[in-house]
């Protein structure tokens, strides 16, 4: 509501260029003023105004920022080492210097806490740039491409959707060894297969548009009608897909750890400390112990949910196929 | 039909193969020597260099990887999937045996997903943007960023530990004969974690096509007809609302099959699920190539499935 120029102090029409011819976009700013029509808006300023009048998507974005935050500060929100021992203060329960309690080794829950938003976010961010990469240079070489190209790269996409991915996932984690590292990899390899049909579909559609069909006609390289027409249309299916994948990567990311086959000790991941405290005793011994990682990750992926709901009826996507 | 159900059944051919293919490289990068898996480690200390290579060619594994797959595939299609490394036992025996726990898990599980998420979907279209649609819609949120292994630990701590209304784990009370009871208050806490996420899912997608049919001109035609809600409601929107359905049960099962994994093994429940994750910690290559290749081929059916039934409540698909 800030940009829109009032009609008591707008400059006269004609003198505005000295004169000169009155320009189009002057005389639409007249038109629109005299009909009394909401001003036009760019499609980016629209997008966001959607978005901040998503409640729940305000919600999830300051959720998110203030984890990520946490995540990158660590070192200053967490009050111990996450992977010190106290060993005077085994499995101890919550009290005033270890807010959440400690673990089997004597570890401070709530710092493994703070730490473990760094291990889930970033391999949530990782594991999702990867198969955006994989995801555009698949399916954007098949949109474009067509033909035999787009049939063979299409019936690959099927193949590998035809894998429970979970089940992948976990076999190469435990063909690769646990760490963060091949995590990200893994998650990041198998991810990409809906991504590419969304980004081939998308690409199909936009090729068949009538501005597209224009700008070739008017002799517009591919190159800029990609950059001019194409990624601006596809940023917002997309733009709902990956957020969407980096809840689901940090899903996956958590289930991994949970089986013993993703971040391993010392190292602190939401997923690791659950499974560690239910092999501890029993789930009732130390519940703090495993609730507030599970809590976290339900949290941290609740609030990109939201996120990504907002970037839905910003963009006004309908039915992403994103796959899972 | 029968063209077009013939037409999916070939196009389906090669990407089973692929899909044996993608087995087989994956289970290749597996570290380590099948051999030394094989051999009796007491014998390996006295075995000799070249009884070993010996061995190696006997059983084949000094060919390149070509040949060891067709070799492989030509067992795999004659219901040989190799023996266990641990077990020693043929793998198809192990899983086939515990294969019923598990599709009757999923299939339990998948029913009530669809009947409940159905039921709330229909709700919450009905009545748009009230309370009910809004709080709906909120909690399906929560369902889809739960883990399931979350849902199941908490489960656990509150109806099992706490309030000691169900059993913790196991498929039976131990050392009684499984009696139709004794499973039913077993199974409640496995099947509900593992269908939260799809209830949202049908409820979600129900709602949607609900909503689209409810806007659809025909609607508009019979209300103004004059035809009761009722009428409109039972003849028009949900026969139509709910065929699209079909499409989305195909694609639960890849996350149904991941999901079995975990909530078999936190329930102790004897299935092919716990089977995988067994083969996972004792590295039992034979056992996982053996779930990973049926997984997949089991999806693949699901699709092929879904499309034929798809066809045949919708002719527009089978003749485009």
């Amino acid at each position: 509501m800030s940009q829109e120029t009032p009609p008591d102090n707008r400059p006269p029409p004609a003198e505005a260029e000295g004169g000169a011819a009155v320009t189009t976009a002057q005389r639409r700013t007249e038109a629109i003023e005299l009909l009394d029509l909401p001003p036009e808006l760019s499609p980016w300023t629209r997008a966001r105004r959607r978005f901040m009048s998503h409640k729940l998507a305000v919600l999830g974005l300051a959720i998110l920022l203030n984890m990520f935050l946490i995540a990158i500060f660590a070192d200053f929100v967490a009050p111990y080492d996450p992977t010190r021992n106290h060993l005077h203060k085994l499995l101890a329960p919550p009290d005033s210097l270890n807010w959440l309690g400690t673990d089997r080794s004597g570890r401070d829950t709530f710092s493994r806490v703070v730490y473990g938003s760094r291990v889930s976010l970033s391999v949530g961010v990782v594991a999702v740039s990867i198969y955006l990469a994989i995801a555009f240079a698949i399916g954007a070489t098949a949109g474009l491409a067509g033909g035999r190209v787009d049939n063979i790269l299409m019936r690959f996409t099927d193949l590998i959707m035809t894998f429970p991915s979970f089940i992948l996932i976990v076999i190469m984690a435990g063909i690769l060894g646990p760490s963060i590292l091949n995590v990200m990899v893994i998650i990041g390899i198998f991810g990409w297969p809906g991504l590419a049909r969304l980004i081939r579909g998308q690409i199909l559609v936009q090729r068949e548009l009538d501005y597209v069909i224009a700008s070739q006609a008017l002799g517009g390289s591919l190159r800029h009608i990609i950059r001019r027409h194409v990624l601006p249309n596809v940023v917002g299916p997309v733009s709902v897909a990956v957020t969407l994948g980096v809840a689901g990567a940090i899903l996956a990311e958590a289930g991994l750890s949970f089986l013993g086959l993703g971040i391993s000790e010392p190292a602190a991941s939401w997923g690791t400390m659950i499974s560690n405290a239910r092999g501890i005793a029993f789930i009732d011994a130390a519940p703090a112990l495993w609730l507030s990682p599970g809590l976290s990750i339900v949290l941290a992926v609740l609030a990109i949910y939201f996120v990504g709901d907002g970037l839905r009826d910003a963009f006004d996507v309908r039915g992403s196929g994103s796959g899972n | 039909m029968t063209q077009y159900i013939t037409r999916r059944i070939l196009i389906s051919i090669p990407l089973l193969f692929g899909i044996s293919i993608i087995t087989f490289l994956i289970i290749n990068m597996a570290p380590g020597d099948p051999l030394t898996a094989l051999l009796n480690p007491e014998d390996q200390l006295s075995i000799s260099v070249r009884d070993v290579e010996e061995l190696r060619r006997r059983l084949g594994l000094d060919r390149p990887g070509p040949v060891r797959y067709a070799i492989w595939l030509k067992e795999a299609l004659t219901g040989n999937l190799g023996f266990s490394y641990q077990t020693k036992r043929p793998v198809i025996e192990m899983i086939i045996e515990k294969l019923p726990v598990t599709i009757s898990l999923m299939g339990v599980a998948l029913a009530l997903a669809v009947s409940i998420g159905v039921v709330f979907g229909v709700l919450s279209a009905l009545r748009q943007y009230s309370l009910v649609d809004y709080s709906l819609s909120v909690v399906s949120f929560f369902m889809i960023s739960i883990p399931q292994f979350f849902f199941a630990l908490s489960g656990m701590l509150i109806f099992a530990v706490w309030l000691g209304w169900l059993p913790v784990f196991g498929m039976w009370t131990a050392g009684r004969d499984p009696e139709v009871w004794d499973v039913v208050r077993h199974a409640i806490l496995p099947i509900s974690a593992l269908m939260l996420q799809d209830i949202a899912v049908y409820m979600r997608y129900t709602r949607a096509s609900m909503l689209d049919t409810l806007s659809a001109e025909y609607v508009l035609t019979a209300r103004a007809k004059g035809l009761s809600e009722t009428l409109v409601l039972w003849k028009h929107v949900f026969r139509n609302a709910l065929v699209p359905l079909v499409t989305v049960l195909g694609l639960s099962l890849p996350a149904l099959i991941g999901g079995a994994l975990i909530i078999e093994t936190i329930f102790s429940w004897p299935g092919v699920g716990s089977l995988a994750y067994t083969s996972l910690l004792q590295r039992d290559y034979p056992v996982q190539m053996a779930v990973l290749l049926m997984g997949a081929t089991a999806v693949l059916a699901a699709n092929l499935l879904t499309d034929v039934a798809y066809a045949w409540v919708d002719p527009r698909v089978r003749h485009s």
